[in-house]
């Protein structure tokens, strides 16, 4: 059974999984939406502008220069410029980070709040009928939120969703630390 | 000639092919007309054959239809399956795959095979019930059992297969398995009795209409 993983794609440019096969339909068999990315929490008592404490982490020093690190719970960012194995240094964060703060730390600033929403879309173009010309169409299928720090894992939702042409997964905005995997399978009967 | 082969009681052993092949022996009637002269009354032996697959789909809203004219030409709705040689018949058999559609047949175009006797019985896809009239449903002919089959020579008036998307989904997808048994048939002016026995009738469509 084929599948494909990818990070939320985003806003109008839908990830395709599967392009139509013209000799039957397509069935969505799973979708898995991982949420969490690098993520924990700054566990220092004192809060701090500049840097941000994770006892529990164990970065490698300095791999996270040049990302964005983005403190969940008071909605501000910035850009990562040293880390030890257990700190991430920063100009300067508005807002500090502060203790039992939710940090994530992404390769950049996601355009959007961290909830996902993701819609598995049905697209076709119709034939010309007795009653219509021919029409591009996009067919929402399924539309679900996975929230921050969290997972969704999705099978029984799906069995009876079929997609007539390509099988199309949007998301509410693009973020490469959700990642998102769908297995399918063409219908033979 | 348009043939539904019923779903077989019993298997044969060896098993009897399902298509024309080399060698077979083929009478069309007397009942063809004029136009068709090249095959009309006449017996031919098939010197030749080859087989051609093709799938075509069809995704329609609902409530709607389409029709799908086997017919030659540029037309938006010909998919040009017919012969242009006159030593050509071709035995084409359809399946399709299961769905919320149901298939129409007519030849020549607007002229239902199914019609009953009584005024009005024809089937019509915009009547509530008449639209199930003389209505083949995918699992008449599966696509990997094909039933349905159309024997067409040059000239032949326009087969239409006319697809309905039966209310109840937003838009349905209809696939048409093909399977063209292109035949090269040789005219045989005297057939023997035991050729003539042999021979499998091909009747003018008109003959289902009495």
């Amino acid at each position: 059974m084929p599948a494909l993983r990818f990070s939320a794609p985003a806003i109008g440019t839908p990830q395709t999984i599967a392009t139509e096969r013209r000799d039957c339909k397509i069935k969505p068999t799973f979708i898995m939406a991982d949420n969490t990315g690098v993520r924990g929490t700054h566990t220092a008592v004192a809060a701090s502008a500049t840097i941000m404490t994770d006892e529990n982490a164990n970065f490698v020093v300095n791999e996270l220069v040049g990302f964005t690190i983005n403190d969940v719970t008071t909605g501000n960012a910035a850009v990562v410029t040293a880390n030890t194995v257990n700190t991430v240094t920063v100009a300067a964060i508005v807002g500090n980070f502060n203790q039992n703060d939710v940090y994530s730390i992404t390769r950049a600033a996601p355009a959007a709040p961290d909830d996902r929403t993701i819609t598995l879309r049905d697209s076709f173009t119709t034939d010309v009928s007795d009653g219509a010309v021919a029409a591009a169409q996009l067919i929402d299928k399924l539309t679900f939120t996975v929230v921050i720090t969290g997972c969704a894992s999705l099978r029984d939702e799906l069995k009876d969703i079929e997609i007539l042409g390509d099988l199309q997964c949007f998301v509410d905005s693009g973020d490469p630390n959700c990642i998102i995997t769908v297995g399918y399978e063409f219908i033979q009967n | 000639m348009i043939e539904l082969r019923p779903e077989p009681l019993a298997e044969v052993r060896p098993p009897v092919p399902k298509y024309l092949q080399e060698g077979y022996f083929v009478r069309f009637t007397d009942k063809w007309p004029s136009t068709m002269g090249h095959v009309a009354g006449k017996f031919f032996q098939i010197d030749k054959t080859n087989q051609v697959p093709y799938v075509r789909r069809y995704i329609l809203p609902t409530a709607d239809f389409r029709d799908v004219d086997l017919s030659n030409g540029q037309g938006a709705f010909q998919e040009s399956l017919y012969p242009i040689n006159n030593s050509s018949l071709f035995e084409i058999s359809f399946g399709w795959k299961l769905g919320n559609y149901v298939i129409h047949t007519y030849v020549p175009a607007e002229r239902h095979v199914s019609s009953l006797e009584f005024a009005g019985m024809t089937p019509l896809v915009t009547d509530v019930n008449r639209r199930f009239l003389g209505a083949r449903k995918p699992d008449d002919s599966p696509y990997d059992d094909h039933r349905f089959f159309v024997y067409v020579v040059k000239d032949l008036e326009p087969v239409i297969l006319r697809h309905y998307v039966l209310p109840g989904v937003a838009f349905e997808k209809a696939v048409m398995g093909i399977f063209v048994n292109k035949c090269h048939i040789v005219e045989i002016r005297n057939p023997s009795d035991e050729q003539l026995r042999k021979a499998k009738v091909l009747e003018y469509h008109e003959s289902i209409r009495w």
